[in-house]
């Protein structure tokens, strides 16, 4: 199976979790607009002095940005200097800050006027008091700090404070939205002394950060990182129990602790040795599981505080800091879960969410039910940011489950669909703990991931964006397991060649040798062969270079691509897909691709590597065959939209088996997504018969001699796609006897490969998934698109199928998008035809020849004669290598002789545009090419119609006064005409507009 | 003679003026049978010849149906009813934009004498619509046809008109034709031939050409005392028609040489036999292959690149056209009798150009025409028919001897017609046969 041993797929549906707005926002979306509020300029006013001891160590800037470095928080704050009240009215003026932090000596009268006139000059603008010893408070008028300051901290002569107040400052105005957006957790530290909750502050921050960090060492990447800091619990602070209950009445949700000093001013403003207690206590009852700390110097009622479940921390012990840590780690769940049975044996430990999830099955009964009943799951979820899983988890009581083992079943399968839901469509480093197993898109090493790598990733985002996965119900999209090996590596890589006597080389054997010779770097084959370990099954090794990002797109084909079976011992795979990167390395720089890029403004030595490995699609079917049920092609412009078909709906081409059969050209069925089941070049079951696909590729597995060597695609029957019961996925049966396609593999019969269970009957809804994805990648894109697929059908089960997208780039066969083509804008004067029913695209080349039958009505006993004429003479001109315009009544290849020439391809081949006339008066439906088709479509001829009405007409005056001036006789059916001047057709595919213009 | 001709073919071309293709076949026909008219005056003072080239009747109708995406369409229905002498009218529905009536008059009016040759008791019609089911879905295709049969089915009847497929109309029409039919007039009659086998349909329709092909040439070679044991026959072709005739002529004990495609042909001068034939019909039918790949499957034989078959076998009994129009010329001809062969059955339509036919008719060799030899795949409408009738459905054996009685009668009427002397020749047996059994019937039952 595709996904590795680890993983089944996500069970069922993956977790959709709504947001509080009720919307399923990505998370990454969510926590990216988290702390909108931050400080990142602060005017800090102090008497010089003051200032000088502020930096008694060294530069207060330097100081805190050490600190925010340590603490791996992102951008330091400024710092502004005014050493007077004046001043700094002046700075506020001229410039922007976020906060205001004032230093001021006895004279708390300048203060109080001080931050009076910075409210009213900004009101919203957050103002701090910095004092170095709290007598300095009996300075103000009524010893009350005025309202206009919002907070007082005590300077303890460590930069803690100042970073614990930033911190307060920011957190205070964060915390509605982000408890809003994400769930954010919030702390209510209460505390009335100044002294303190400053210093409380100033140790729950460091500490705070410090235990954020160690958990989020499990994020997938480094944004991904950063994401989950910002998801940190807010602190709030509150001096009073009042201001305390207004909190709590705020942010019940989210509360995750409660940390209060005991001694406190109560409710009714006087001061009660228990206010602590009883606030506690209070809360409790409606969160019972309230982890509690509290913090005083009055020993005496610590065992009533451990009595009712909380903490107790002696305020004066010397133990104080390591305490409060024990608490972040075994209260609030920053640590490691441990599992423990009701008498505290531990039983387990777990160390992030992975290996919870993975323990889980095995712990004993006794402790998940112990730990359910209090609610530690809950907490150390959140600790984790994973806020919705964790309230999602809290309100499960054991008694909902009856028993703890159906919790644990439950909960495991929460975990795990959370996890999806987190990967998908994230680019995984890697080195992210854990994850590397089931994320979809591995980044190995720095550099680019190239052209190829890129688009996979965006169409990654895009399934996750917009919900792929899961909007077709019945198929689901993704792509496959794909590692990059970044570009750096090709550069340390070519670093210890001699890259310049590599690309004067002119033998591309000689080129490999040397490149198989040199070893890739250490630390790259280490993560190689950790990334490794869970690819399984056969590997698809391709080139993903710089320079197919800008708009080159006809590279395709240029750059290697090695397919490995990927079997046999451990370090024979891996050696293999060492020999296949350095194969595709040494691809860079051989003949086809020197010769290529000197078509193009590059040369080789810009042009670097980044390999992409991705799993193949599809399974080993028992019998030494790996391959898809289906893959095929799609593009989002159908340029020969016959019939109802519209251009916009795009076209498809499938195949059973490996995509092989579609990219080389072998017979594969094309449909127009839009209508899947309209099949023009398909009238009846006989032609079904006839021009239906015969053999598939696959590729052999298995074979001991092989072992891990480069992967033999091989091409079977389709009786041995039958006996991988693959086939009746795909096929229907002809019976000759009713002149009928019965869609039954079951039945005996010729086995035809039809797709109808698929297209016809939606067996699984393709068509119009591809009609979607196909337009997002083009919106996404910008241009029309090509894109190649594989889809996994289950042998049965529940199992949805799966639609890979393997590759995406810009549709090739648009090949003069860039030159906008309008056929309109030629002058009707210079036209010799015109037409609204047009197939193909782009300009042909000068054509100095006209093939022009004249033959009305058709005859069948003519028709030999014509048509061995003009096979005749479209071989003379093929043989001259001169191609034509070749124009005649009805439709080309009608088996009907009174409808049309009933040539063969064979006889018409060399023409490179060929025009259908209409047969007398009659109104015959036009063929379109539909006799053709896969050759016309093959070799992108032109085929206009013209039906003799005013936006669709044949110049054929023209055509005879040429055929005249040459000495042509009047009676000749089948006329060549030379041009001295050329013809050329312009055909609009999108609008399928085509003119034949003389000049 | 030629006057006749002449003054039958302007009043023809003065009352059906816009009908180039009914005028040419009108044409080809009555100069083959213009000597037999020109002997029987009572032909000429009924009117059989300006009787028989005006239809009976001609239906023309509105179907209109609606598409998947809601759009309402309006083509044109036609069934011509040629003649009814011998028989209630029998004839395929074409569903083709090119239909019109011109185009179904000269098909009904050729199906006729097709139809009489057989024999069997069978009309002349045809019929149709200028739809085209190319690009259709199913509905469409369905709905179509409901809408088509919602008009016609009270035109016809198992006893009255007998409809079949033809361009455009295959298996997946014939049902829904017949499906709506059985909806609407409350019965399961044969009132549609080419069902499916579930459902009324006969066996032995796809082998019924090749097969038939064989027992032609089998009551060809009875005139002369000789038979198709052991004779040295080669095969065009390796389509259907062609395999079942080498399978016929396998179980008749004769030697088969060769068969092609498209690609060249192949020799065996050990002979095709059973095994041989399955593997080739499975190479065809299963996989798709070419025809040169037998050479790879079995040693002793040669694949010539882009040959006939005609060329290629030193001793020749006899030959089998079974591929396609004009693969036999003046030439092979010349060679075939050349190399002893005495016995020319054709399987395809039209498989020997004229040039051709003249050698062999000058060789004064056995030569069954198409029209005659090839008739086993219309018999079998006919057979269908009558177990329809019977509400019975015979095996495969009753079927089969029963189209080789057919094939006899076939035969025996042709050289009723055609023998000149020592000698019969079959083209003008088939032709005048046809012609007969129709005229005599029109003057047995008056001026209708």
């Amino acid at each position: 199976m595709t996904d590795g041993p680890h993983s089944m797929g996500p069970p069922g549906r993956p977790l959709r979790i709504p947001g509080p707005n009720g919307r399923v926002d990505p998370w990454q979306q969510r926590f990216q607009s988290l702390q909108p509020y931050r400080v990142l300029d602060i005017l800090l006013i102090s008497s010089a002095y003051d200032a000088f001891v502020l930096e008694e160590d060294g530069s207060l800037t330097d100081r805190l940005y050490s600190h925010y470095l340590e603490l791996s928080l992102s951008a330091t704050p400024r710092i502004s200097h005014a050493s007077s009240a004046a001043s700094a009215l002046r700075m506020l003026r001229a410039r922007h800050f976020d906060l205001v932090i004032m230093v001021v000596r006895p004279g708390g009268a300048e203060a109080d006027e001080l931050s009076r006139s910075i409210k009213s000059y900004t009101p919203g603008l957050p103002v701090v008091l910095l004092v170095f010893d709290e007598s300095d408070l009996e300075a103000f008028p009524d010893q009350r700090v005025p309202p206009t300051i919002d907070r007082v901290f005590l300077w303890g002569g460590s930069t803690d404070v100042l970073l614990g107040a930033i911190k307060s400052v920011e957190d205070t105005r964060n915390a509605t939205h982000d408890t809003e957006v994400a769930g954010v957790g919030v702390m209510i530290v209460v505390e009335d002394g100044i002294r303190g909750y400053s210093s409380f502050v100033s140790l729950l921050y460091p500490l705070l950060f410090q235990q954020t960090q160690s958990l989020i060492a499990e994020g997938l990447n480094d944004h991904h990182r950063l994401l989950r800091m910002r998801a940190r619990p807010k602190i709030l602070l509150a001096t009073t129990v009042a201001e305390a209950e207004a909190l709590y009445h705020r942010y019940a949700d989210y509360l995750t602790a409660l940390l209060t000093d005991m001694r406190m001013p109560n409710l009714a403003g006087q001061q009660h040795p228990r206010a602590g207690l009883e606030l506690a206590k209070r809360w409790r009852r409606e969160r019972w599981d309230l982890p509690v700390l509290f913090q005083s110097a009055e020993t005496e009622l610590a065992s009533e505080a451990e009595r009712m479940g909380g903490w107790f921390v002696d305020k004066n012990a010397a133990d104080f800091r390591s305490r409060v840590r024990r608490f972040f780690v075994e209260a609030l769940g920053f640590g490691d879960f441990v599992f423990r049975l009701p008498d505290r044996t531990e039983v387990g430990r777990a160390r992030d969410v992975y290996e919870l999830e993975r323990l889980l099955p095995s712990i004993p009964e006794a402790s998940i039910r112990y730990h359910a009943e209090s609610n530690h799951f809950s907490l150390w979820l959140t600790a984790r940011s994973l806020f919705h899983l964790a309230r999602r988890i809290r309100p499960m009581r054991l008694e909902d489950f009856g028993d703890a083992d159906s919790l644990r079943t439950d909960f495991v399968r929460m975990l795990r669909e959370a996890r999806f839901y987190e990967q998908e469509g994230v680019i995984t480093d890697l080195g992210s703990r854990n994850r590397g197993t089931d994320s979809r898109f591995i980044r190995l090493g720095r550099g680019s991931i190239g052209g190829k790598g890129r688009s996979v990733a965006f169409v990654s985002s895009l399934i996750v964006r917009h919900g792929l996965l899961t909007r077709h119900p019945g198929l689901q999209i993704r792509i496959p397991k794909t590692l990059v090996l970044g570009t750096d590596a090709f550069d340390r890589f070519m670093d210890e060649l001699d890259v310049p006597a590599l690309i004067d080389l002119e033998d591309d054997a000689e080129l490999n040798r040397r490149i198989q010779e040199a070893s890739l770097p250490d630390d790259v084959l280490q993560d190689l062969r950790l990334a490794f370990a869970n690819l399984e099954g056969p590997l698809a090794v391709r080139s993903s270079t710089l320079l197919e990002d800008s708009r080159f797109r006809p590279f395709a084909g240029v750059y290697h691509t090695e397919m490995l079976a990927n079997d046999g011992h451990h370090q024979e795979r891996f050696e293999a897909l060492c020999r296949a990167i350095k194969t595709v390395y040494a691809s860079t720089y051989a003949v086809r691709a020197k010769r290529y890029l000197a078509g193009t403004p590059h040369d080789a030595e810009e042009q670097k590597m980044a390999v992409c490995i991705q799993q193949v699609v599809g399974r080993d079917y028992g019998h030494g065959r790996y391959y898809p049920v289906l893959s095929g092609v799609a593009q989002s412009c159908n340029l020969y939209p016959v019939g109802g078909q519209l251009a916009e709906d795009g076209v498809a081409h499938l195949a059973l088996g490996l995509g092989h059969t579609v990219v080389s050209g072998g017979i594969a069925l094309r449909f127009s997504p839009g209508h899947p089941s309209s099949l023009p070049q398909y009238p009846d079951a006989v032609s079904f018969v006839r021009g239906c696909q015969r053999h598939f590729y696959a590729i052999a597995v298995g074979n001991s001699d092989a072992l891990g060597r480069v992967a033999g695609v091989h091409r079977y029957e389709l009786k041995d796609a039958e006996e991988d019961g693959t086939l009746r996925h795909v096929a229907s049966v002809y019976n000759a006897q009713d002149d009928v396609l019965r869609d039954n593999v079951r039945l005996s019969g010729p086995r035809v490969v039809t797709f109808n269970n698929i297209l016809k009957w939606r067996s699984i809804p393709l068509a119009e998934a591809l009609v979607a994805l196909l337009r997002l990648l083009r919106e996404g894109l910008g241009e029309e698109v090509e894109l190649e697929f594989a889809v996994d059908l289950p042998d049965q089960g529940d199992e949805e199928a799966r639609l890979y997208v393997l590759q995406v780039r810009p549709q090739g066969s648009l090949r003069f998008a860039d030159l906008e083509v309008h056929p309109d804008d030629v002058p009707t004067d210079s036209r010799l035809a015109t037409t609204d029913l047009a197939l193909g695209h782009g300009s042909s080349p000068p054509l100095f020849d006209v093939v022009h039958v004249v033959a009305d009505p058709l005859l069948p006993q003519t028709q030999h004669a014509l048509c061995a004429e003009v096979a005749a003479v479209d071989r003379e001109l093929r043989e001259a290598k001169r191609p034509y315009l070749l124009i005649g009544p009805g439709r080309w290849g009608s088996s009907d002789g009174t409808l049309g020439l009933s040539v063969s391809w064979s006889d018409i081949s060399g023409a490179r545009v060929i025009v259908e006339t209409p047969i007398g008066k009659r109104r015959v439906e036009p063929s379109q090419g539909t006799h053709f088709f896969r050759n016309i479509t093959a070799a992108r001829v032109a085929y206009l119609t013209i039906a003799d009405t005013e936006d669709s007409w044949l110049r054929r005056p023209w055509l005879e006064a040429a055929w005249r001036a040459q000495g042509g006789e009047e009676a000749a059916m089948v006329r060549h005409v030379r041009l001295d001047e050329p013809v050329r057709a312009l055909l609009d595919g999108r609008r399928s507009l085509g003119v034949i213009t003389t000049s | 003679m030629a006057k006749l001709v002449d003054t039958l073919m302007q009043q023809i071309k003065d009352k059906n003026p816009d009908q180039p293709a009914f005028h040419q076949a009108v044409h080809e026909v009555i100069e083959t049978v213009a000597p037999v008219v020109e002997q029987n005056p009572a032909y000429r003072q009924m009117k059989v010849l300006e009787r028989l080239v005006e239809p009976e009747r001609v239906l023309m109708f509105r179907v209109p149906w609606v598409d998947d995406k809601g759009e309402v369409h309006v083509n044109r229905g036609f069934r011509v009813e040629m003649n009814s002498a011998i028989g209630p009218y029998k004839g395929g529905l074409r569903f083709h934009p090119s239909v019109n009536l011109g185009v179904l008059k000269f098909l009904a009016f050729e199906q006729v004498f097709k139809n009489s040759l057989t024999t069997l008791p069978l009309g002349g019609g045809k019929g149709g619509s200028d739809f085209d089911p190319k690009g259709k879905s199913d509905n469409e295709v369905m709905r179509f046809c409901q809408a088509f049969m919602s008009e016609l089915y009270r035109h016809i009847g198992p006893n009255t008109d007998v409809p079949a497929g033809d361009v455009g109309v295959g298996g997946r029409e014939i049902g829904f034709l017949f499906g709506q039919y059985k909806k609407l007039r409350n019965e399961f009659t044969g009132v549609l031939t080419g069902k499916g086998i579930g459902w009324g349909g006969s066996l032995i329709r796809p082998e019924a050409t090749g097969y038939g092909s064989v027992y032609f040439a089998q009551e060809m070679l009875s005139t002369q005392g000789r038979s198709l044991d052991g004779a040295k026959c080669v095969v065009s072709g390796s389509g259907n028609v062609a395999q079942y005739t080498v399978e016929k002529l396998l179980q008749l004990g004769a030697k088969v040489l060769t068969m092609s495609d498209s690609g060249g042909a192949i020799l065996d001068p050990d002979g095709i036999d059973e095994e041989k034939l399955k593997w080739i019909m499975e190479l065809k039918n299963e996989r798709r292959g070419r025809i040169k790949e037998y050479v790879e499957q079995f040693s002793g034989a040669s694949f010539h690149e882009n040959e006939k078959v005609w060329t290629l076998a030193e001793e020749v009994d006899c030959a089998f056209p079974s591929a396609i129009e004009n693969e036999l010329g003046e030439d092979h001809a010349t060679g075939l009798v050349e190399r002893g062969c005495s016995c020319v059955s054709e399987g395809a339509n039209m498989p020997t150009t004229p040039e051709g036919v003249e050698v062999f008719l000058e060789a004064k060799i056995l030569y069954g025409p198409g029209k005659a030899a090839n008739a086993g795949g219309v018999a079998t409408s006919g057979l269908e028919m009558s177990q329809n009738a019977s509400h019975l459905k015979w095996s495969r054996e009753e079927v089969d001897e029963r189209l080789h009685g057919i094939m006899r009668s076939i035969h025996a009427a042709c050289v009723e017609h055609g023998t000149e002397g020592d000698h019969v020749n079959y083209v003008k047996g088939a032709n005048v046969a046809g012609f007969i059994k129709v005229a005599d019937a029109m003057l047995d039952q008056g001026v209708v």
